[in-house]
């Protein structure tokens, strides 16, 4: 099949998928919250590391969020990016969740947490090459093998990068293409990645897969020394909104989660957000 | 350098294994510090009280104890928080007390992870809590290990 009979596949499985709206990255400290305001929360994205080997109190918590919400699983640890490839006992958990809990899709990063010996433990940057690209599309064809639910890829914030043949939004464009996956695209990874690196985000947007995207993440994070961190600690800072208003205009969003992990604030305080997420999604439904 | 050992270099960097010649990367300091402080707000969230007692010392120790305990394998935040809750307890340097509070905390942890059927521990007190409302013998089991967590606390009789 010529490649682009496989991008308007891939732009059509998109606008296959359902219409989720605004929803929340599922804490436990926000049960209470979630559960009293679950009207307004048709969707929450859950971290699937914290239930690959669920406890009995895990498998009872899982089953009464599912049925109440929507759930996308979020991975962390798979780690697509692995030259070393993918950790098979790993992914077998992980396709066990996702059959137990047929989302819509599910979500990894465009990253690495793992070389050699060594667990990183965190989501760290891959050098914006073609082998890199190369290694991603690898990994994500063997990953498709074993879970046939469809995969939506997120570009990750880094306070580093490293030498490469191509700038972020090409890679990113790459990456996409050579994998056939949904995009993911963290809106506040794509503002704080301009602000560290001196790029226009909204520049950048004309040269992303947007016809890929699937669905967004946003969420605040702060400023150390002369570097913007994606710490999920803050409210959404407006460039971070003024962005998702652009793209919500151009790409068939079905989907955007609030991330939010530390300094978590009253619930009422995230509603705000979810809220203004869904009016600017409703725009793009009216 | 292949992306195979341009990987293993940044993955020995970030978690202080020490930064290659060879790694010419800006940052790359800033990040292993970021990282190690992830760990930190992950390991205090599984130690709350330890956390309080601490104070700015928690992130003091902390950082002393991310710079000896290198993960090798998966650092899954529950059992970076058991080790350094581990290492504090075991520390005779502290007050019983907070020795006693890092203690149960660790028991806690190690109770919620999948797999231990039964854990006991003993908190003693020093006297001078106004509110020592850990003092006992806490113990927590499951019937089987798919089923529920169970927990009672014995608390001292006065």
């Amino acid at each position: 099949m010529a490649a682009d009979a496989v991008a308007a596949v891939a732009v059509a499985a998109v606008t296959d998928l359902p219409f989720l709206g605004a929803g929340l990255g599922y804490r436990a400290p926000l049960r209470s919250g979630i559960y009293q305001h679950r009207h307004e929360l048709p969707v929450l994205e859950i971290i699937a590391d914290d239930y690959l080997n669920p406890t009995g109190e895990q498998r009872d918590e899982l089953d009464l969020l599912a049925a109440h919400f929507v759930l996308l699983p979020h991975a962390l640890g798979l780690s697509l990016g692995s030259a070393d490839g993918i950790d098979g006992k790993y992914l077998d958990q992980l396709a066990a969740l996702i059959e137990r809990l047929h989302p819509p899709w599910w979500s990894e990063h465009i990253a690495f947490t793992r070389a050699g010996a060594i667990d990183i433990g965190h989501l760290t940057p891959l050098p914006f090459t073609h082998e890199a690209v190369d290694t991603l599309a690898t990994n994500v064809a063997k990953v498709n093998r074993v879970i046939s639910t469809p995969l939506i890829l997120e570009n990750s914030a880094a306070t580093f990068t490293l030498p490469g043949d191509m700038d972020e939004p090409a890679f990113l464009s790459a990456v996409i293409a050579a994998t056939n996956c949904g995009f993911l695209l963290d809106v506040t990874n794509l503002h704080v990645n301009a602000v560290n690196q001196g790029f226009s985000a909204s520049g950048a947007l004309d040269r992303l897969p947007l016809d890929h995207v699937v669905q967004l993440h946003f969420t605040g994070g702060h400023r150390r020394v002369d570097l913007e961190i994606d710490s999920h600690a803050y409210p959404t800072p407006e460039p971070v909104w003024t962005l998702m208003a652009e793209i919500c205009r151009r790409a068939p969003v079905r989907a955007a989660i609030l991330e939010r992990d530390q300094r978590l604030p009253p619930i009422g305080e995230l509603l705000d957000e979810v809220r203004r997420a869904k009016a600017l999604l409703r725009e793009l439904h009216s | 350098m292949t992306l195979a050992e341009l990987q293993t270099q940044l993955a020995r960097a970030l978690t202080g294994h020490g930064i290659s010649e060879n790694l010419n990367v800006a940052n790359v300091t800033l990040a292993a510090e970021l990282l190690v402080a992830k760990r930190r707000i992950e390991a205090a969230s599984w130690l709350p009280r330890t956390s309080r007692i601490l104070g700015s010392e928690f992130v003091r120790r902390f950082a002393r104890f991310a710079k000896n305990h290198r993960p090798s394998g998966s650092i899954h935040p529950r059992t970076d928080a058991i080790d350094f809750a581990t290492a504090i307890a075991a520390d005779r340097g502290l007050p019983r007390r907070t020795r006693d509070v890092a203690a149960y905390e660790e028991a806690q942890a190690r109770a919620g992870a999948p797999g231990p059927l039964f854990i006991a521990q003993r908190v003693q007190t020093d006297g001078t809590q106004r509110d020592d409302t850990l003092a006992g013998i806490h113990l927590w089991w499951r019937w089987s290990r798919r089923s529920h967590l169970r927990y009672v606390h014995l608390p001292w009789s006065k």
